[in-house]
């Protein structure tokens, strides 16, 4: 009787499905001192978090948008290819404008995977803020309430302090309810975040992915 | 020869971690002039995905032995899907439960003579060999995320669904997306060299023999390199690859 063995020659390899995550921080000038020292620490916890994962490793693509003033300081690719930025706490609060371009980057990044071949799960959106916005939010509002009701993107509000607006950070939510985070559990919250995006990477088709408890926010 | 068809699935990593069992399920059929295969992915977010995946084939391979024989064959790939979406429906009831819970996908592959018709719901690929080498013949149906796709059971499922239908194609594979991670290239449109073998293989080995290596080796490695379950079937009438391209009859011909 014949034979039939396959071999790795026989297959093909496609790229891992990406999750795309953008960390929109505010570090205005109140953001000084503590705050910008343990959100920096946090955003690490995070990076080390997803690349002690393996799968999660090759699936979450990180950029960082800052504000005060707002910057793209790092644009989408994987975990370990850029090294984090430094935080550095100066500036007023333009709240809208960097949603915006956190908007763009992202719609940017998924041409770039369409064009690729590379399958995408639905990006996500943290925004992290201790205070209110001195730009208009209206643009990114409506954007980001279009984009959330089309399943396009998820935003998670994070208010830190008591000075957080949460009313705002509604509006840019698309109906995700923000939650405070208690005291400075930055760190905690980044654990969350990298295993929620751990849970996403390894999500196959129709399948829901719960969330762990935010055990970080204030009740 | 005629139509030859060998199918099998494999449980995924992810479903061996988490303690359940494997959601795809293929099967074949062969009712004179048909030769079939059937392949559905069950979700794993459904409480019965599995078992739907099941009625949903079975269903649709059964729905042939009841069609008319003059009918078109797409005719026939649709009344097939219109009778696994209506067990589909039935197992919901039967179970008293959501139709969400038993969400499935299916692909269907239906060879009368030197037709095929293909009938496609979800998400998982559909690929077929023609003289000039192997193409996609369907993509995923699903949304523009990796983990959304689109289910039998849904109101617009067959507003929805893929069908189409091809002459002269030596081979057709319907791949779960599982295994369509190692089986197709997704930036090329490239088809991996494995389901060449098969098809070559199914010239001189038995088919059952094929069927054993799918499901062992083959299904063994596709598993190693994702975590979800994997699911291949593939029907094969491998002396057209001998054939040259202009001796193949044309449609008008027959």
């Amino acid at each position: 009787m014949n034979t039939l063995d396959f071999h790795d020659r026989d297959l093909v390899t496609n790229p891992t499905p990406r999750v795309p995550v953008a960390l929109v921080l505010d570090t205005s000038t109140s953001m000084q001192g503590a705050p910008i020292a343990e959100l920096e620490r946090g955003v690490e916890v995070f990076r080390e978090a997803v690349a002690a994962d393996e799968v999660a490793r090759a699936a979450v693509e990180l950029a960082v948008v800052t504000f005060g003033p707002t910057r793209l300081a790092r644009d989408f690719a994987p975990i370990d290819d850029h090294a984090l930025p430094a935080l550095a706490a100066n500036g007023d609060t333009p709240m809208g404008n960097a949603v915006l371009l956190a908007l763009d980057a992202l719609e940017r990044r998924k041409a770039e995977y369409r064009g690729a071949g590379v399958d995408y799960y639905q990006p996500w959106l943290v925004l992290m803020t201790d205070g209110q916005p001195t730009d208009s939010i209206d643009a990114a509002a409506a954007r980001t309430t279009a984009l959330v009701q089309a399943r396009k993107v998820t935003v998670f509000p994070i208010g830190i302090g008591a000075g957080a607006d949460l009313a705002v950070l509604a509006r840019l939510s698309g109906g995700r309810e923000p939650l405070r985070l208690s005291g400075l559990r930055f760190a905690d919250f980044f654990q969350w975040l990298s295993r929620s995006v751990a849970r996403v990477s390894q999500s196959v088709p129709g399948a829901k992915v719960a969330l762990p408890p935010p055990g970080w926010a204030e009740v | 020869m005629g139509w030859r068809a060998v199918h099998g699935c494999v449980r995924g990593r992810g479903h061996d971690r988490d303690g359940v069992g494997c959601d795809d399920r293929s099967a074949m059929a062969s009712f004179d002039p048909f030769v079939a295969i059937a392949l559905a992915d069950g979700l794993g977010s459904a409480r019965v995905g599995g078992l739907a995946a099941r009625w949903a084939v079975e269903a649709a391979l059964a729905a042939l032995e009841m069609h008319p024989r003059p009918l078109r064959i797409d005719a026939i790939a649709r009344r097939s899907l219109e009778a696994a979406r209506d067990a589909v429906l039935a197992l919901a009831r039967e179970l008293e439960v959501d139709e969400r819970e038993c969400g499935t996908t299916l692909m269907l592959a239906i060879a009368r003579e030197r037709q095929v018709a293909v009938a496609h719901v979800g998400d998982g690929v559909v690929v077929a060999r023609a003289a000039a080498g192997w193409h996609v013949l369907s993509t995923p149906l699903g949304g523009e995320h990796a983990n959304e796709t689109r289910v039998l059971a849904a109101a617009d499922a067959l507003e929805h669904a893929r069908i189409l239908v091809r002459d002269n194609l030596s081979a057709c594979a319907l791949l779960t997306d599982g295994a369509a991670a190692s089986l197709w290239e997704r930036s090329t449109g490239r088809v991996a060299p494995a389901l060449e073998r098969m098809t070559r293989a199914l010239r001189t080995m038995e088919p059952a023999d094929v069927e054993q290596a799918l499901r062992g080796r083959l299904c063994a490695q596709l598993r190693e390199r994702t975590l979800d379950d994997c699911g291949v079937a593939l029907l094969a009438r491998p002396e057209l690859d001998l054939m040259p391209h202009s001796e193949a009859p044309s449609p008008a011909s027959r």
